[in-house]
């Protein structure tokens, strides 16, 4: 008799638990839901990468001329958070700024000639480094780049990473500083060690094969047959050379000259942009880091509440599930359950209060995303209209000194139907 | 009546041998007259032409290899812009006197009669086919030019930038030296100038300085101070004589630019006496 009877005892529990357990998984739902929170914390960058520097100068004739295509914008961040205060505007300014700062890493490394930011590829770059940007916020840089020469040869292709904290926005002076030189300097070691495989025969042919690709760009009836491409691996062979006193060469790297001309003076302006925006680049870079930070401990705070108030209500619930068990024979802990269920709500509803405080912080963070693009935008657009207007001009020109020069070989090899 | 017929005739014979017989005698001088004149003038051309080719040349050789003073070439480019201007005087003075200075070595503009521009009693310019070297060397001066007009579109958008940069760095110091001497920091740890101008001295590298200054022709490199001649000084051309339009034609292809100058000023001479 008295096993029939532990046994229904046992049973009544079991009926009674299944909605308890429910109650108690309803709540651990609701408590995980609420603690997620808006931007993970992410660890910066412990070492600093050390760059890559030439030991002895290398010779002229062994430089190559490296041209860095601002960078492509990439794609904004698809989640609401991630692309708060980030936009198409910024990411413009960027393209140009980041593709100034690889320069000057690139430049100290000492491995290279002439390095330029352009704005397009161009026939008859040395070494052409392109760039998109994969995630830019402040906090955490992302870059996809490729590299590859005349030859036709890739470089490499490769994501480069670095991630800051608000000090690394601090020099030791407290001056500001390029957080991200980590990123940049990895790069500018990628590509000095490529570098460093080539052999100097490699280079001097690869500089040829430049030339000879700008010059059959400008004349191609001057200088069809000194090159080959193989289509298979897609890169260029030299067939042969024209002499050195060759006239039509002369006439090429004439014209070569100004295609420099135009791309330093092209270079100036990004220069002058990366100057003009860097004070007011890091700023919101740092201050977009700040209330990331400040919505990142409003969340902490939030979600520790939410805690709170979630054990104290499943507290509430594990005593009614005794209560229950005992049959009701303690009186006192209905009144437990009562305060347990009361505090725990309230601190629910804490939660939720400093959860609307986080609003706030996003409201600020949208408002630096849109005054930053509202500064720098001008700015850009007047960069971006006078190397268009310049880069037409230079269209214009170009096309018109191919004409000439396809006359002039007519003329020499006498091939001409020119009257004037 | 038989002899108021009689004194008719002596009266018309006394008029004939008045007016028609002397007038006769004197068309013969002046056909002498024309011919010595036309032979003098073609001595005179061959002359000049000949001072001006030597004069010319040297001064273009010169020129190329950069070895007068600014003064100098001045005073030179003013000399064959003005045998310049006297060979094709002398040219239009041949022609008027019907003669071909070109049977006499001398390579004068031939003009022909424009039935279009016959109205307005234009001359046509015939240009004869050009040989083979002279195309060349049309070409080159093209080429010349548009790699002038590119250097001087260069130089002009780096005049502009230098001044943009000037005014951005005046009103920098004004409003925020905090970020200039947050720039230089950042530079100089890394060893980028604080301008941007991160070209290493000693290597490859060249920045914008490679222009070439505009207006220089093929082979003239920068020499001192450039002559600042402007073209709509000198009128659109449209009611210019023979001589008028060689010498506007001279000066527009010449690719020298201070010889180019002093053609302007012997135009605007010319220009300003047949006025």
């Amino acid at each position: 008799m008295g096993r029939i009877q532990k046994i229904q005892k046992r049973d009544t529990l079991r009926n009674r638990s299944i909605p308890c357990g429910l109650v108690v998984s309803l709540l651990l739902a609701i408590l995980l839901s609420s603690c997620a929170t808006t931007y993970k914390r992410v660890r910066p960058d412990k070492k600093k990468v050390v760059l890559e520097s030439v030991q002895t100068e290398i010779p002229e004739p062994l430089l190559l001329d490296v041209r860095i295509q601002t960078f492509d914008l990439g794609e904004l961040p698809s989640s609401e958070n991630e692309s708060r205060g980030i936009s198409s505007e910024i990411r413009q300014a960027e393209s140009k700024y980041m593709a100034v700062q690889l320069k000057h890493a690139l430049y100290q490394t000492g491995y290279w000639g002439s390095v330029r930011v352009v704005p397009a590829e161009s026939s008859g770059d040395e070494v052409r480094v392109t760039g998109r940007i994969l995630k830019s916020n402040g906090e955490e840089l992302k870059l996809k780049i490729e590299a590859f020469d005349a030859v036709g040869r890739q470089w490499f292709e490769k994501d480069f990473k670095g991630a800051v904290n608000e000090q690394m926005y601090k020099g030791k002076s407290g001056e500001q500083v390029e957080v991200f030189q980590n990123v940049y300097y990895q790069i500018a070691n990628e590509l000095a060690a490529y570098y460093k495989t080539m052999t100097p025969d490699q280079i001097f042919e690869l500089r040829q094969v430049s030339e000879m690709r700008f010059a059959k760009g400008l004349v191609p009836s001057a200088f069809t047959g000194y090159l080959q491409k193989n289509e298979k691996t897609g890169r260029f062979i030299i067939d042969r050379l024209p002499s050195e006193d060759d006239e039509m060469l002369a006439r090429v790297r004439r014209v070569r000259e100004r295609d420099y001309m135009l791309v330093d003076t092209l270079d100036v302006n990004y220069e002058g942009l990366n100057r003009d925006m860097r004070e007011v680049y890091t700023n919101w870079r740092k201050s977009r880091l700040l209330e990331m930070n400040m919505i990142r401990e409003v969340d902490d705070a939030k979600n520790k509440e939410m805690l709170k108030g979630g054990l104290l209500v499943l507290s509430g619930a594990a005593l009614g599930v005794l209560y229950a068990e005992s049959e009701g024979s303690n009186s006192a802990i209905p009144v437990l359950i009562g305060a347990a269920v009361g505090a725990g709500v309230s601190k629910i509803f804490e939660a939720d209060k400093i959860k609307k405080e986080a609003e706030i912080n996003k409201a600020a963070l949208e408002e630096l995303g849109v005054s930053f693009a509202a500064e720098v935008e001008p700015t850009v657009l007047k960069v971006e209209g006078e190397t268009i207007e310049l880069t037409g001009s230079a269209e214009a020109k170009y096309e018109q000194w191919q004409e000439v020069l396809e006359k002039l070989y007519q003329v020499e090899t006498g091939a001409e139907t020119f009257t004037k | 009546m038989r002899n108021i017929i009689i004194i008719r005739c002596a009266f018309i014979l006394i008029i004939f041998c008045v007016t028609v017989i002397p007038a006769r005698v004197y068309g013969a001088e002046n056909d002498a007259d024309g011919k010595i004149r036309l032979d003098k003038e073609i001595e005179d051309l061959q002359a000049t032409y000949a001072v001006w080719r030597s004069n010319d040349a040297e001064f273009r050789e010169m020129r190329k290899q950069d070895q007068l003073s600014n003064i100098d070439i001045r005073e030179f480019a003013v000399f064959v812009a003005g045998l310049k201007r006297q060979v094709i005087e002398g040219c239009e003075a041949v022609r008027k006197l019907g003669g071909d200075a070109s049977l006499h070595g001398v390579d004068c503009v031939k003009l022909e009669d424009d039935p279009e521009s016959k109205k307005g009693g234009a001359l046509k310019i015939t240009k004869r086919e050009l040989t083979q070297e002279e195309k060349k060397a049309l070409l080159e001066q093209q080429m010349g030019k548009l790699i002038s007009d590119f250097d001087g579109l260069l130089l002009q958008h780096q005049e502009k930038l230098k001044w943009e940069q000037g005014e951005s760095q005046s009103n920098g110091s004004r409003d925020s030296g905090a970020s200039d001497k947050s720039g230089a920091k950042e530079t100089a740890g890394a060893g980028v100038p604080p301008d941007g101008d991160v070209g290493k001295p000693g290597l490859k590298d060249g920045p914008i300085q490679r222009a070439v200054e505009p207006g220089a022709g093929p082979g003239v490199e920068k020499q001192g101070e450039m002559p600042d001649f402007k073209k709509e000084n000198v009128g659109d051309g449209s009611d210019d004589d023979v001589v008028a339009r060689q010498l506007r034609e001279a000066a527009e292809t010449e690719t020298d630019p201070v010889l180019k100058k002093q053609l302007w000023e012997e135009y605007k001479k010319y220009k300003n006496v047949t006025r």
